[in-house]
C-alpha cells in the first residue's frame, strides 16, 4: 500500500517520516524530474506500507518546480507514485492555514489521515483543538495528534493508517470541487474563496484559543532577533563566535591527526623494503589520506553549529532578515536559502533554486551561489591562515586567525551580492518576486539530530571526497616521481655535485637533490609550463600544480601540496605539511609562502570556480553549457584580478 | 614486483577518476562527489 506524506512546509513532515520509517529509507528522484524523493516503509499487522515524502506545499496548485510534483502525481491515477492513502501533516499551532491544503486533498476523495503535529508548541501558544468537531466536518478522516520530534503518537498514527486504508470515502468539503488545470486561474480563485469561507467556520468550531495573558509568547525574542539593526549585528556576532570556536577548538585534534600521519609516513619510509611501492605508500597514499582526515574536526564543528542553529529555528530568522538586504540587489527573497545552503556546498545550493519561480532570478542565484564560501574551501583557508596569519589576539579576546576566516566568508557573500547586482542590470527581470516564509517556533535542539547530521557530513566527506583526493594524490605522486628520458637522474647527479661543492649537510643535500628531481619530473614540466601565468599572483610552479589539480575540487589543493612537498622532502623526517610549507624557498632564497602570497591564494580560492561537480549541476539546471562557461570565465577573472591585487598590496 | 604494484595502483586511480568524470559531466549524476558535502 502506497502512503503519501503531504503538508505545508515547516510542519514537521520529515520528523513524521523519520518516526514512521526509522532507518528504512531511500533517497532518489521522482521519475523524469530532478526533485528529491524520499521513500521508506513500515509494516503493521503483516501489511507493508510504502511511505513517500512529498515536497512541502501550501496548495495543490504549484508555484514552483518542487511543488509541481504533488499536482503531477495526484492528477494522474496511473502515476507510479499515486497513493492509496494520504497522510496530511498539519502544524497544530497554524491549523487554520494548513486546512486549505488539507481540504483540497480531502476533495480528491482518497482515504486520508490528518496528523496534528507539534502539539506541544500549539499548547504553549494557547491553542486547543477539538478533534470531535473536526471529525464532524470531515467524516471518514482519522485525526491523530503527534509530537514527532520526540516520537509521541507513533502507535496511534500507525493504527489510524492501518484502519483508514480499508475505508472508502465519498464525502467532499466543497461539492463538485475537482482538480482543474494548472493554468485555469479563474476556477482556482473562485474555489479558493469558497474554501476559505468554509474553513473559517471549521476553525471557529474546532480551534479554541486559551487566554494568552498568563502564557508567555515563545517567539518574544523575535523583536530583537529579526530587528532591522540588531538582527544583522546578532547574526554577524554569531558567525564570528562560530569561526572563533572552529579555530580555537579544532586545532588540537587537527595537530594530533597531522602529527600522526607525518609519523606514519616517516615510519613506513624507514621500515618498508626500499623501492617505488614503499615510496608510493609513504609519499603518495599516506599524505593523501592524512590530507583528508585532518579536516574532519573543522567540518564536524562547522556542521555542529549550523545544525544547532537550524534545529533551534534561528536559521529561518536569518533567511527573513537577509531578505531585506537582498531585495534591492535584484535577488528573490527565496535566493537566501540557496545561498545559505551554498555555505555547506554549492551543489545543494544550486539545486535549491528550483523553488524560485522567476527564471531570471533563479539564473542569477545559480550564477552567484558558488561565490559563497563552501565547506570545501575550509581546508584551503585554514591551512593558509595557519601558515601566514600570526596567532595573535585582538582586544584581548578576538583571535586574529578566526577573524581572517570570518573576513573570507564575508568577502564571498559581498562578492555574490555585488555580482547579483551587476547581473540584475545585464539580465533584467520583468516579474517581481516575493518571499513566503514561515518562522518556526524556537525549539531546544535535539542533540541526536545534530550529531546525526554531523556524522552524515563527515562520513560523506571522508568517503566520497576522500576517494577523489586519494586518487589524485596517487596520480600526482606518479607524475612527481617519473620524468621524461634521463632528465631526473641527470638533474639529481648535478644537484649532488653542487651540494658537495657547496658543503651542504646530509639533510640539506637530500632535500636539494629531491627538489632537482621534482623540477625535472612530468609534474615539474607541467608546473613550469604554467608558471609565467601565475607568477604575477606570487605563486611558483609547485603551487601551480596544486591549482590545476584542485580544479576538480578545491580541497584537493591541500592533498596535492601534501604530496608535492612530501616528494620534495627526502630527509625522512616526520615533518608536518605546514612545516614543509614554511621551509619552502624560492630560487632567490626568500620564503615561498609570505603574507602576500598566502592572502593572494586565499582570495583566489574565494572567487575561483574550482569545482567540476558544481559546473555539471549548473549545466543540468540551466540545460545549457553556456551558463557554466560564463560562470567559470567571470569567476576566473575575479579570482585572478583579486589575487593579483592582494599580492601587490601586501608585497 | 614493486613496479607492477605501483602500475596497478596508479592505473586504478586513473580509472576511478575517469569514471567519476564520466558520471558527473556526461551521465550528469545527481550525487556530488566533488567536495562531498552534498
Amino acid at each position: 500500500m502506497k502512503v503519501a506524506l503531504i503538508g505545508n512546509p515547516n510542519t514537521g513532515k520529515s520528523s513524521v517520516f523519520n518516526m514512521l520509517t526509522g532507518l528504512r529509507q531511500q533517497v532518489g528522484n521522482f521519475p523524469g524530474v530532478t526533485v528529491e524523493k524520499k521513500s521508506g516503509s513500515f509494516t503493521h499487522h503483516n501489511a507493508e506500507y510504502k511511505l513517500i515524502d512529498f515536497p512541502g506545499t501550501y496548495s495543490i496548485y504549484p508555484r514552483s518546480n518542487d511543488e509541481h510534483i504533488v499536482y503531477d502525481v495526484l492528477s494522474n491515477p496511473k502515476n507510479e507514485d499515486y497513493p492509496d492513502l494520504i497522510v496530511v501533516v498539519a502544524d497544530a499551532a497554524n491549523l487554520e492555514r494548513n486546512l486549505f491544503l488539507f481540504t483540497q486533498l480531502y476533495d480528491l476523495q482518497i482515504p486520508m489521515v490528518l496528523v496534528l503535529n507539534m502539539t506541544d508548541i500549539a499548547s504553549k501558544k494557547g491553542f486547543e483543538i477539538d478533534k470531535g468537531a473536526l471529525a464532524t466536518f470531515f467524516p471518514g478522516v482519522h485525526v491523530v495528534e503527534t509530537n514527532a520530534r520526540v516520537g509521541l503518537g507513533k502507535d496511534r498514527l500507525i493504527e489510524a493508517i492501518h484502519s483508514t486504508s480499508h475505508e472508502k470515502r465519498t464525502t467532499a468539503f466543497i461539492d463538485g470541487a475537482h482538480l482543474c488545470s494548472i493554468d485555469d486561474f479563474r476556477t482556482q480563485e473562485n474555489e479558493a474563496e469558497v474554501r476559505y469561507d468554509k474553513i473559517k467556520s471549521v476553525a471557529s468550531a474546532a480551534i479554541k484559543k486559551v487566554d494568552l495573558a498568563s502564557k508567555k509568547d515563545p517567539n518574544k525574542a523575535d523583536k530583537i532577533i529579526v530587528h532591522p539593526v540588531f538582527g544583522y549585528l546578532i547574526f554577524a556576532l554569531i558567525l564570528l563566535v562560530v569561526f572563533q570556536f572552529i579555530f580555537s577548538f579544532a586545532s588540537i585534534p587537527m595537530d594530533a591527526i597531522d602529527g600522526f600521519f607525518a609519523w606514519c609516513s616517516a615510519y613506513l619510509q624507514t621500515n618498508l623494503p626500499q623501492g617505488v611501492f614503499a615510496d608510493l605508500i609513504s609519499q603518495g597514499i599516506i599524505p593523501g589520506i592524512g590530507g583528508v582526515v585532518v579536516f574532519v574536526p573543522q567540518i564536524a564543528l562547522l556542521f555542529f553549529f549550523i545544525s544547532l542553529l537550524e534545529e533551534s529555528g534561528y536559521l529561518a530568522r536569518v533567511v527573513f532578515i537577509m531578505d531585506r538586504l537582498m531585495r534591492p540587489l535584484g535577488l528573490n527573497g527565496k535566493s537566501v536559502v540557496p545561498l545559505l545552503s551554498s555555505v555547506a556546498c554549492a551543489i545543494p545550493g544550486v539545486m535549491a533554486t528550483r523553488t524560485i519561480a522567476d527564471k531570471k532570478e533563479r539564473l542569477i542565484t545559480i550564477l552567484v551561489a558558488p561565490l559563497m564560501s563552501c565547506s570545501a574551501r575550509i581546508p584551503v583557508y585554514t591551512l593558509l591562515i595557519a601558515l601566514v596569519i600570526p596567532q595573535k589576539t585582538l582586544f584581548g579576546f578576538i583571535n586574529l586567525q578566526g577573524l581572517v576566516l570570518f573576513g573570507l566568508y564575508t568577502l564571498g557573500l559581498v562578492a555574490a551580492l555585488l555580482v547579483a547586482l551587476v547581473l540584475k542590470k545585464i539580465l533584467r527581470s520583468k516579474e517581481k518576486g516575493f518571499l513566503l516564509l514561515e518562522l518556526p517556533s524556537y525549539k531546544t535542539p535535539r542533540i541526536s539530530n545534530v550529531l546525526l547530521l554531523v556524522w552524515e557530513r563527515v562520513r560523506v566527506f571522508v568517503l566520497d571526497a576522500g576517494k577523489i583526493i586519494l586518487a589524485i594524490s596517487i596520480i600526482l605522486w606518479a607524475l612527481a616521481s617519473y620524468g621524461p628520458g634521463n632528465g631526473m637522474e641527470n638533474a639529481a647527479k648535478r644537484a649532488e655535485q653542487t651540494a658537495k661543492e657547496k658543503g651542504y649537510s646530509i639533510s640539506a643535500t637530500d632535500q636539494y637533490v629531491a627538489s632537482a628531481r621534482l623540477e625535472h619530473s612530468y609534474m615539474g614540466k607541467l608546473g613550469k609550463g604554467i608558471e609565467p601565468v601565475i607568477q604575477p599572483l606570487g605563486y611558483d610552479w609547485k603551487i601551480g600544480i596544486a591549482l590545476i589539480t584542485s580544479f576538480a575540487a578545491r580541497e584537493v589543493f591541500v592533498g596535492s601540496l601534501a604530496t608535492i612537498y612530501a616528494v620534495n622532502d627526502d630527509t625522512q623526517e616526520n615533518r608536518k605539511l605546514i612545516d614543509r610549507m614554511r621551509m619552502e624557498k624560492k630560487p632567490d632564497g626568500s620564503n615561498t609562502f609570505t603574507l602576500a602570497s598566502g592572502l593572494s591564494l586565499m582570495i583566489f580560492y574565494v572567487f575561483a570556480m574550482q569545482c567540476m561537480a558544481t559546473l555539471a549541476v549548473v549545466k543540468r539546471e540551466t540545460s545549457s553549457w553556456k551558463w557554466p562557461l560564463i560562470q567559470i570565465v567571470f569567476m576566473g577573472i575575479l579570482a585572478y584580478a583579486g589575487a593579483m591585487i592582494a599580492f601587490n598590496l601586501f608585497s | 614486483m614493486q613496479s607492477i604494484l605501483v602500475a596497478l595502483v596508479v592505473g586504478l586511480a586513473i580509472f576511478y577518476l575517469a569514471r567519476q568524470l564520466y558520471k558527473q559531466l556526461i551521465k550528469k549524476d545527481d550525487s556530488c562527489k566533488g567536495c562531498g558535502m552534498g
